[in-house]
């Protein structure tokens, strides 16, 4: 019904009132109140917009003003070292002006200041991507040292470099932390994504070198330490299995851990028990690989390698192992065909020139293996001139000179120069 | 006593020896009967000594020459005690952790007064820091009286007190008796052998004199001209009297880690014929980056017939030097593959074994290592070595242990070869106690596998110890090997070999044209489809001189062998119809073309 009425009140279009106004007062008299509600209707909409845009405009003015208020009074509060203030006041205007760099920061260096490393980091956490790179260079740094957070860390490190792809230092303390936790592929594919994006610096190509094999001195301690504090966390469990392996088998010779019944340095139980666990985790495999290797269990090298998938294949150590467990059956073609493709994944791979030469002087004689071997030969040279320094700015120009020919000498010209502009 | 008169009197001594060596075997040695056909004006004698102990009926064995194993357990058993045999190296630890005390000496078989009845020396220690070296210990000769040893090195007038390291016994002046270089940590002396029983030190005279640190040092004719030259290696630069000192982390001393220490470069002296030799390892080409040299090896290990030499080096890069034949050696161990361990990377290198384990002709390499390394089995496969210490079940086994001293040796004679292994650890700080450790014995199932047996050969492999020098010699005369070990601050052993064992033949050799002691000689033994190859090396163990003695392992064959014999110069000798079962002496023919190969 009330549908039907309103139909009939329903007022015309503005064109026709217009033209029939002088024409009939009846029809007049019958369009008045559509016209009158219409105008109603449109006015009060008007207004309505009228006081919203005036509300939101004095919001706005509110808004603002409320933030040069509360700005002004973090700087006093600043001032004043009235770091409490400084952080509530912060916060505040953080809730205000979320996007923005300074309300984040001016709480994360209140909490700073009153040794609230966590509550610090949770606010820098929060900056926009507009942030200085500063601001998350300060957040993985705390995270990492402070807070004991590498993972997290680590997240911030990508974050940083997808804002900033060139951000040399970012990269380099990712690569720090995947070398702690063992994470080998990954060193060696933010090695090369830097040296693409000239994030590189000497250290870059440092890494890239030793990303299979290096173990930084105080690895073991401090994975040790962050397994304590996340027991269950995959990375964790699998570097420390890493390094207790390392450092078992490392030839250290001050070394004093031996005893007189020769106790055996078999960590096969807790190393399949994680294999078990993560079984998708190539690290893990990668480990147990090299730790049967090492003693020579030829059917075991086997059967991990027998577990292909995308990842493994894809991954030079793969083909290295393999190459390993063909020769030890004195399958000679297939091994040498295995070490290749090692080579081709991983070209600057000593382990695997080194037994290559080790074939091509089986089968072939002396002189086929040369090249192979002196290759190898400075691969090894320079793996034990970095292992021997004591951090990788340690090591000498006239070594990072020797990598670069080393880079070269494998085929690696791209990687070769790009060091070298560093040597200059 | 000048060096003409000195001479004079090693000549006439040498006269006498000659005589007495071609008229008999040695001086009192059982008489010899000739009993194969020999091509080649060699003379070949038979010592005939007591049969295996388990065999089967010769009906038998010749009717199966076949090379089925004889089901052999290699059994060693101690008679340091019976044989009144006491020797205690004193290795003066009195504290102040030099690193002279590590290391300790060596031990070795010599029958000083040919009587055909092997005698021991044993190096001593003291205290390294006496300025007056005439108050310390001397090295130890006892003289073996056939059941019983005596000790006689006072009455030898062999008296070295200079913290000694190493043991190398040669006839170098060719007179028939055999002569002692003495590796010390102070001066080396080089003690000639009389012929009375008696030895002079004529270290300074004859050259060798060095007062570097040295270890092992061997004697063979490197360069092929029928005297002995001596290659011996020298280790850290380091001086006890006024020692280096190392600090852990924490500022506690400890050991020097030897890479942190200079190395010294080793020495090579050629034998100029006259008694002296002269130092060319430079002029030679015998050098390499590092050193750190502790045990040597000489031997041909590429079958040019030329003697290569093989040098073990602590914490470095093994040195391999390939005898180029025209008086230059070239380093090649990387380029060969037995500088490293087979992930490239340089191990702690104490000891080294030679010998043709898989039998293709080639000699073979083990090397002892530190703890956490295990030692390295370096197949030679003709044209260079690969490490197959894991693949051959090598690895794991020795992770654990610290090795110095080894042989690989057929102890069973089943044909098949068997490592034995001396471990003991070095202190590393002064609050640590150095881990005694056991021996250990790994045999060669023959099918490229190794297995430890240590546990089945006797209660010595249950005793701990800090275990160094280990010297081979049949000092029972029984046809197999028995083992001289020599132990920091506790007894020697003296491991008489007792193994149930399978058929074997020994040889021995006379050189005329060649070093009197036949060392360098190769000796291929053939029987039936299988040829063992054995060469009398120089050198090789730690720090130790092994009886110049080839034993081969026949396993049940008992048929007729034949033998080629192959001199230092090029010589060849072949032996047919040769029963196992025997000792033989073989002598060279002193029309011999004086030629190298």
């Amino acid at each position: 019904m009330k549908r039907t009425s309103t139909q009939q009140k329903k007022p015309p279009s503005r064109g026709p009132i217009a033209s029939d106004s002088s024409s009939s007062s009846s029809a007049i008299a019958q369009r008045s109140p559509s016209r009158r509600s219409f105008w109603i209707i449109t006015s009060l909409g008007s207004f309505l917009i009228l006081v919203v845009g005036i509300g939101l405009l004095a919001n706005r003015w509110s808004v603002g003003s409320q933030i040069v208020e509360l700005r002004r009074s973090c700087d006093q509060a600043v001032r004043a070292s009235d770091w409490p203030s400084v952080e509530r006041i912060a916060r505040q205007w953080a809730v205000l002006e979320p996007n923005s760099v300074r309300p984040w920061t001016m709480a994360a260096s209140a909490s700073r200041a009153m040794g609230d490393l966590k509550g610090c980091a949770d606010y820098l956490a929060q900056l926009p991507d507009a942030a200085p790179v500063e601001a998350f260079h300060e957040l993985s740094l705390l995270q990492m040292e402070a807070l004991v957070q590498p993972l997290a860390a680590r997240q911030t490190c990508e974050r940083t470099l997808r804002i900033y792809p060139g951000d040399n230092e970012s990269s380099l303390r990712l690569m720090f932390i995947d070398t702690m936790l063992c994470q080998r592929d990954k060193v060696s594919g933010e090695a090369k994504r830097a040296i693409r994006a000239g994030a590189d610096l000497r250290a870059t190509y440092a890494y890239l070198f030793t990303a299979n094999w290096i173990t930084f001195s105080n690895g073991a301690k401090l994975n040790r330490f962050w397994l304590e504090k996340d027991p269950q966390n995959e990375v964790f469990q699998i570097a420390a299995v890493a390094h207790e392996i390392h450092d078992r088998d490392s030839s250290t010779p001050n070394a004093e851990t031996t005893n007189a019944d020769a106790s055996s340095f078999n960590q096969h139980t807790q190393l399949y028990e994680l294999l078990e666990r993560y079984p998708h985790s190539i690290e893990l495999r990668m480990i147990a690989l090299s730790k049967h290797l090492q003693a020579g269990q030829v059917a075991e090298v086997g059967e991990l390698l027998d577990v292909q998938s995308e990842d493994f294949l894809s991954d030079g150590r793969y083909w290295r192992f393999r190459g390993w467990y063909l020769a030890a059956q004195e399958q000679w073609p297939e091994a040498t065909a295995a070490y290749q493709r090692a080579l081709e994944i991983y070209p600057f791979d000593f382990s695997s020139q080194n037994e290559l030469a080790g074939i091509l002087r089986r089968i072939q004689g002396i002189e086929a293996s040369q090249d192979m071997q002196a290759k190898a030969n400075l691969g090894i040279e320079l793996q034990l001139t970095f292992l021997g320094a004591a951090n990788f700015e340690a090591v000498s120009q006239a070594d990072y000179q020797r990598l670069a020919d080393y880079l070269e000498l494998c085929g690696e010209t791209d990687f070769s120069n790009g060091l070298r502009k560093h040597l200059r | 006593m000048d060096f003409a008169s000195i001479f004079a009197r090693f000549s006439a001594i040498a006269l006498s020896s000659l005589l007495c060596a071609a008229l008999s075997v040695g001086c009192g040695r059982d008489v010899s009967v000739p009993t194969a056909n020999t091509s080649s004006n060699s003379r070949v004698e038979q010592s005939q000594t007591k049969p295996p102990p388990r065999s089967k009926s010769s009906d038998e064995s010749q009717a199966s020459p076949e090379h089925s194993v004889p089901s052999t357990r290699v059994l060693f058993t101690e008679v340091q005690e019976v044989m009144s045999f006491h020797h205690v190296f004193d290795r003066g630890a009195r504290g102040a952790l030099l690193e002279v005390e590590t290391l300790g000496g060596g031990c070795g078989w010599i029958d000083y007064d040919l009587d055909g009845r092997l005698d021991i020396l044993c190096n001593q220690g003291g205290d390294a820091t006496s300025e007056d070296r005439a108050t310390q210990p001397a090295d130890g000769l006892f003289r073996n009286l056939d059941g019983r040893f005596q000790r006689v090195d006072t009455a030898a007038r062999l008296d070295d007190r200079a913290f000694s390291q190493a043991i190398a016994v040669a006839d170098f002046d060719n007179d028939g008796f055999p002569d002692v270089h003495i590796s010390n940590v102070f001066t080396n002396t080089l003690w000639k052998n009389c012929g009375d029983g008696t030895f002079v030190e004529i270290a300074a005279i004859a050259g060798v004199a060095d007062s570097r640190w040295s270890t092992t040092s061997a004697w063979s004719d490197i360069d092929l001209d029928g005297d002995l030259d001596l290659y011996v290696c020298n280790y850290l630069v380091y001086d006890p009297t006024h020692p280096t000192s190392c600090f852990d982390d924490q500022g506690r001393v400890v050991l020097c880690n030897p890479s942190k220490l200079e190395p010294w470069p080793d020495a090579c002296y050629i034998n100029q014929g006259d008694g002296t030799f002269i130092e060319k390892s430079r002029e030679l080409g015998l050098v390499g980056d590092g050193s750190r040299a502790l045990s040597v090896a000489v031997a041909d290990f590429n079958n040019d017939h030329w003697p290569d030499i093989y040098v073990a080096n602590d914490t470095n890069d093994n040195f391999l030097f390939i005898n180029l034949g025209d008086g230059h050696f070239e380093e090649s161990a990387k380029l060969y593959g037995c500088a490293t361990d087979h992930l490239g990377m340089p191990q702690a290198s104490m000891g080294l074994a030679i010998n043709d384990f898989d039998r293709n002709g080639f000699l073979d390499i083990y090397a002892t290592h530190y703890t956490k390394e295990s030692n390295t089995l370096y197949e030679n496969y003709g044209h260079g070595f690969q490490d197959v210490t894991g693949r051959m079940g090598l690895h794991q086994p020795t992770l654990a242990y610290l090795g110095f001293g080894t042989v690989m040796q057929d102890f069973d004679q089943n044909g098949e070869l068997e490592l034995f292994v001396a471990n003991g650890h070095v202190a590393t700080a002064p609050h640590q106690s150095e881990p005694r450790m056991k021996p250990q014995l790994f045999s060669y199932t023959g099918f490229k596998q190794w297995r430890d047996i240590s546990s089945d050969s006797g209660p010595t492999f249950q005793e701990s110890r800090l275990s160094r020098g280990v010297a081979t010699a049949d000092f029972d005369r029984d046809g197999d090997l028995d083992l001289l070990v020599l132990n920091l601050d506790d007894r020697a052993w003296l491991l008489r070999n007792d193994s149930e064992r399978g058929a074997w033949l020994t040889l021995s050799f006379v050189g005329w044209e060649s070093n009197r002691q036949g060392i360098g000689v190769r000796a291929e033994v053939t029987a039936g489809d299988r040829t063992y190859v054995q060469e009398v090396c120089g050198g090789t163990s730690f720090a130790a001189a092994n009886q110049p003695l080839l034993a081969f392992g026949l396993g049940e064959f008992r048929s007729e062998l034949s033998i080629r014999v192959l001199w230092p110069q090029g010589e060849e000798q072949t032996l047919t119809g040769v029963l196992p079962g025997q000792h033989l002496i073989v002598r060279q023919s002193a029309s011999s073309p004086n030629s190298a190969p």
